[in-house]
């Protein structure tokens, strides 16, 4: 796909990407809806498949000073991950799983289409089972059957899928990932991308016109 | 001469290690400030000298800001790009200049100096932290300079009888072996914050820093960039 300006690629309003299968995106979530909640607002949320989190390497004899480091770190993200999970009471399971998150994303898309006013329970039980080990991402009859538990009709999903919701989520993802989206949970307001939960408070105070002191 | 030392303890309540080449130690500096104020604490502030190339790649600008040496991959590119523009868009909100860089820099001498001033009390390490970062990071001090180093010490009030010979001899040898206890410790980055033994590695921390120094009061707070105005400590 060629290089599609900002403009065309994030629309006016504020927007967040999500990917199912990575934790900084299910951590973001309660907050996230927290602030659509106190601004009454209603962010523009799309599905972009990231790279998943890279299990740390076990340490090895004679290892260079970079992949220590490295390994290092990575074991400090897992535990933080894990140490803020139980701000929300959330248990996470293996947080470097990588599962094809394609149908569970387009199915993201159907309900955003068809029943906006159901796409937060959507993602909500989405990250909720899948987490809990209760939901394969992959699961076209899964994600079909969860479709229709919010009273969303499911009828045609399974062709969408795999034919013209397929076609919006490679054509979305990829001019995403070309105009900067390379990490979730990702938050672009006013053209501006920022990575990860800790931005909400500058989101919040770009959303109510940058009144009082800005964040730090 | 590193007997005592312990990376994850102090007789501090908070210690807290920063890197002068660092924007994201430069930005926490000012929230860190205000810590020590409302809380009335002192932080032991240590430094740390960050071996970028070892983990970020390593990369030279010509004068033109263009790419003239490489070794990084595109994902470490991305993210290096992310975090200057990340790290200079919370900074302007608060004039703070983060001016680009065409090298990686040598902070160590800078941390030596550091220790110096921190020998000799508080108010001359804060001044000493403060006539660093902001003219460094506007390229206006070359903090691989002994003589520059010698001359921010002795603007911030420092004794420098002493310091020629300790910046080659114990205070670099002291700054290094403490480098590597920092970092077989498991610290690996800046700003990190110290409490009760637990890591917090970037300021998105400091609502669980002030949570936990503030002694536990209400639910566990989310990281978050977050301003706290004066008062709102406890």
């Amino acid at each position: 796909m060629s290089k599609a300006p900002l403009t065309e690629v994030f629309g006016d309003v504020p927007a967040v990407y999500i990917d199912f299968k990575n934790p900084k995106a299910y951590l973001a979530l309660r907050p996230t809806f927290a602030l659509e909640d106190e601004l009454d607002i209603a962010l523009d949320w799309w599905p972009v498949p990231v790279t998943a989190m890279s299990r740390p390497q076990p340490e090895q004899p004679n290892e260079d000073r970079g992949t220590r480091h490295r390994r290092i770190r990575a074991g400090y993200y897992e535990r933080d991950l894990h140490r803020y999970a139980s701000v929300y009471g959330i248990e996470l399971a293996d947080l470097y799983r990588n599962p094809d998150v394609a149908v569970a994303s387009i199915g993201m898309l159907w309900v955003k289409e068809r029943a906006r006013e159901s796409l937060r329970e959507y993602v909500d039980a989405v990250f909720g089972r899948y987490w809990q080990q209760r939901l394969a991402l992959d699961d076209a009859g899964a994600i079909e059957a969860l479709i229709g538990e919010f009273g969303v009709d499911a009828a045609g999903f399974r062709t969408y899928a795999s034919g013209e919701g397929r076609a919006l989520l490679d054509r979305t993802a990829a001019a995403l990932r070309e105009a900067g989206i390379f990490d979730v949970p990702a938050y672009v307001v006013e053209r501006e991308i920022f990575f990860g939960r800790a931005h909400l408070p500058m989101v919040r105070w770009l959303l109510t016109g940058k009144a009082g002191e800005p964040p730090i | 001469m590193t007997d005592s030392f312990d990376p994850f303890r102090s007789d501090k309540p908070l210690i807290l290690y920063i890197d002068f080449k660092s924007p994201y130690a430069y930005i926490a500096k000012d929230p860190a400030y205000a810590i020590e104020d409302q809380f009335g604490i002192e932080i032991d502030w240590r430094p740390l000298t960050l071996d970028i190339p070892s983990y970020l790649g390593s990369a030279r600008l010509d004068a033109q800001g263009k790419v003239a040496e490489s070794n990084r991959t595109p994902q470490q590119w991305s993210g290096v790009k992310y975090a200057y523009r990340d790290a200079r868009r919370y900074a302007s909100l608060h004039n703070l200049t983060l001016r680009g860089t065409t090298k990686i820099w040598d902070s160590s001498l800078a941390g030596i100096g550091m220790e110096w001033a921190k020998a000799q009390g508080r108010a001359i390490l804060r001044s000493y932290i403060d006539r660093v970062y902001e003219p460094f990071w506007k390229r206006e001090l070359d903090i691989e300079d002994p003589l520059v180093i010698e001359s921010v010490l002795a603007a911030s009030g420092a004794d420098l009888s002493g310091f020629a010979d300790y910046r080659n001899g114990d205070g670099r040898a002291r700054h290094e072996a403490r480098q590597q206890q920092i970092f077989d410790a498991g610290i690996f980055g800046v700003p990190s914050f110290i409490i009760d033994g637990e890591l917090f590695f970037g300021r998105e921390h400091l609502p669980r820093v002030r949570w936990l120094l503030g002694g536990k009061r209400g639910p566990a707070p989310d990281i978050a960039y977050q301003h706290f105005g004066a008062g709102s400590a406890r």
